[in-house]
């Protein structure tokens, strides 16, 4: 792995904070805009997904975490092939944990009715929000755990 | 598992590049082996040590090592 910048765990771990917040809160705003009016929606989303998309351009552009996270298994050595396979266990146990949740929002939030149906746009919201999630966690928490003596 | 890499490899003047490029594995894996936060495997360890021409027992040991030159 050459040419890699090296960051410091709490530069690391405040990239990954933003990044997820940014994210939510962009996304909360974007798919309330009618509510909140088309400046404020559409503009203050914009602003969140690009400060978002900046903490993942310093979290992984120029370090090796994405490439540690999808680089192919013979490209590792067996320190970092079972530092990635805990991270996609944590992974999996994150996401699985998440669909539960949201399922049982769901399921009781509809027997209640205290859920709306929801909007075409929240669905795409949703719909991105989970994709972009299951392409970056395993880098990302290899970013938040890794203790290397490098950094 | 304890061992005595760093001090063998300072002992042959490598850098820890030069180990990890001779036992085909990443620098950082070098710095937590060595500083203990890493058991490697059993075919890693062989390699390492023969690379220093020892034994697997003179470079990890499950025992604290005694100090170079103790008689007991």
């Amino acid at each position: 792995m050459k040419s890699e910048t090296t960051l410091s765990l709490p530069v690391r771990r405040a990239s990954i904070v933003v990044m997820f917040c940014a994210f939510i809160a962009g996304a909360l705003l974007f798919s309330n805009s009618d509510a909140v009016g088309p400046v404020l929606g559409l503009g203050g989303s914009i602003a969140l997904f690009a400060a978002s998309f900046a903490a993942f351009v310093v979290l992984f552009l120029r370090t090796r975490y994405w490439r540690w996270g999808n680089d192919p298994d013979e490209r590792l050595d067996e320190f970092h092939l079972a530092a990635r396979n805990r991270a996609y266990l944590n992974a999996y146990r994150g996401l699985a944990s998440l669909v539960l949740m949201a399922m049982l929002v769901a399921r009781i939030g509809g027997d209640l009715n205290l859920l709306g149906a929801l909007t075409g746009v929240q669905t795409d919201v949703a719909f991105w929000g989970a994709f972009v999630l299951i392409l970056i966690l395993p880098p990302t928490i290899l970013a938040w755990t890794d203790q290397s003596p490098a950094d | 598992m304890f061992n005595r890499l760093a001090l063998y490899r300072t002992d042959r003047g490598l850098s820890r590049k030069d180990l990890a490029d001779a036992v085909a594995i990443n620098i950082q894996t070098v710095g937590y082996i060595e500083r203990g936060d890493y058991g490697p495997s059993l075919e890693l360890a062989l390699k390492i040590a023969e690379h220093f021409g020892v034994s697997v027992h003179a470079l990890f040991s499950l025992e604290p090592f005694k100090p170079l030159g103790d008689p007991s």
